[in-house]
């Protein structure tokens, strides 16, 4: 029988979270992650802050590129290819 | 081979997201090599207690079957019928019948003959516990303790029945703080099998 | 100039990095744009985590492509395109940095901490029957209205949050979930294990994730 007084507390799953979302833990651990999940809606919700966090993170880059800074690139690229670019 | 599934409502695994087919539709695992790499995972009876959610199958497992990690990973599985007696009352009744274990344990703790000893073992059902705990006036950290435990389950099951779609974390937290008390009171973190034990038991009875 | 789609995290294979440098080799413009329309976001991003002013992050972005450009004969392909260019920038930005020192914002100069995902004080301590286990537990955000999580100001709490980040920690969150690369590919670029890696994404996440639990709840639970 699995489960015991060694269970994870919550302290210890909120430091291997990422670990768990990487899939970086062996399946012992990752089944100890799991349990605790079961039992604990503080750990569920925080589960779900940090996927909603990622989300969000994935968000941020749909900044529209600077218009100005790529006419200054462009620009930059056609003097260096004036300035002799070696073919 | 039979076996158990837990699942969110509408079929849903709870860690995947997979949504398991209707019943009798085979659902293939990933065919990793790593055991518990995504294959499909089941309960036995002996490993219900720790990972209950809403809905509760009899599932049916092919392939390579093996346990690992208080699970059963296989190569595929099929839903074969809902269990409809694991509802939100049973696991109510389940967390309340760990409740009163945790009382149990508690009164091997206090002394015998003791204001809370008496409060705590006249203590039909959860209100009951949940109020004698809140009364308590123990003065010893060990019994306060062991109280608390009692206290905290009760607390659960009153919350499974105010929000029935809570009940499955109540439940399970309840199998988890009776395992916790039972090492408590026994000094000895291997009570936590015998504890497990007599809540396979009690389900194996009732779900049948 | 007109960028080609290209989603981000995309990994261009070895043939068509080859083809890239080799047209780059021959001045063809729309080889520098498509390079730029995959990396230009990224670097100008991470080049941010060494710098702070969008200006200067700007100027060594710019020093990158000329340096690119410059050495773009001479690259071997020992390691990949995106690994050169970004070790590039990441050279350049350090150097800037240090010399930017004046204006750099204190949390740029802190070592990286050793701090924990979540304050200790939000768990149970030592005598509690519950030590290590939730004293305030984390609210269900799922019962946030959607909008106020998708919004505009939310998503700015999240960037100044990056923006107070040490800049290691920034490193990784911004290549990782900001540009989706994947951790080998981002372990390259920095020049990191993927242990480290791991190690400054989770501290990087857990301080984004709380700064954002305390915008959305008004400053979170005692």
């Amino acid at each position: 029988m699995t489960g015991d007084v060694e269970h994870l507390t919550c302290k210890e799953f909120v430091e291997v979270l990422t670990d768990y979302l990487e899939d970086a833990l062996d399946p012992a651990e990752r089944a100890d992650v799991e349990r605790h999940i079961v039992i604990c809606r503080g750990c569920s919700n925080y589960v779900e802050q940090m996927r909603s966090t990622i989300d969000l993170l994935g968000r941020m880059g749909d900044d529209a590129a600077d218009g100005a800074h790529s006419e200054k690139l462009l620009g930059l690229f056609r003097a260096w290819r004036a300035g002799g670019a070696p073919t | 081979m039979i076996a158990y599934k837990f699942l969110r409502a509408g079929r849903v695994g709870r860690f995947s997201g997979v949504s398991w087919p209707a019943p009798g539709e085979w659902l293939q695992g990933g065919g990793g090599e790593r055991a518990c790499e995504p294959r499909v995972h089941a309960c036995r009876l002996e490993d219900l207690p720790e990972w209950m959610d809403q809905e509760l199958w009899r599932v049916e497992l092919d392939g390579r079957v093996a346990v690992d990690c208080g699970k059963l990973v296989a190569d595929r599985g099929r839903l074969v019928e809902r269990i409809e007696a694991w509802d939100a009352a049973f696991m109510a009744e389940f967390a309340q019948a760990c409740a009163l274990r945790a009382r149990d344990c508690a009164l091997t703790v206090l002394p015998a003959g003791s204001p809370a000893h008496i409060a705590l073992a006249a203590c039909g059902d959860a209100e009951q516990l949940a109020a004698a705990v809140s009364l308590l006036g123990t003065r010893d950290a060990r019994d306060e303790r062991a109280a608390g435990y009692a206290g905290d389950a009760a607390r659960h099951v009153l919350g499974a029945r105010r929000q029935p779609a809570t009940a499955p974390v109540h439940a399970a937290v309840n199998g988890f703080i009776a395992a916790h008390a039972a090492a408590f009171a026994q000094r000895d973190v291997s009570a936590v099998r015998g504890e497990r034990a007599w809540q396979v038991e009690w389900l194996a009875r009732r779900l049948a | 100039m007109q960028p080609v789609a290209i989603p981000a995290g995309q990994r261009p294979g070895g043939e068509d990095e080859r083809a890239l440098v080799a047209a780059l080799r021959r001045g063809d413009e729309t080889a520098f744009v498509a390079l730029v329309a995959l990396y230009g976001r990224p670097l100008l991003r991470l080049a941010r985590t060494f710098v702070r002013d969008g200006a200067v992050a700007e100027e060594v972005v710019q020093e990158t492509w000329l340096a690119v450009l410059n050495g773009i004969d001479g690259f071997e392909g020992r390691s990949s395109l995106k690994t050169w260019i970004f070790q590039i920038l990441s050279n350049r930005a350090k150097t800037r940095a240090v010399r930017e020192r004046r204006s750099a914002p204190f949390s740029a100069l802190a070592a990286d901490d050793d701090g924990a995902a979540v304050d200790a004080d939000r768990f149970r301590g030592e005598g509690h029957r519950w030590v290590g286990h939730w004293a305030a537990a984390p609210a269900d955000w799922r019962h946030l209205p959607e909008d106020r999580l998708l919004s505009k100001e939310t998503l700015a709490r999240v960037r100044e949050a990056i923006e107070t980040l040490p800049p290691r920690q920034a490193d990784v969150l911004v290549l990782r979930d900001v540009e989706g690369w994947a951790p080998d590919e981002v372990c390259d670029a920095l020049g990191i294990s993927d242990g480290n890696q791991r190690i400054l994404l989770h501290r990087a996440r857990s301080k984004v994730r709380a700064a954002l639990e305390h915008y959305l709840l008004e400053g979170a639970p005692a």
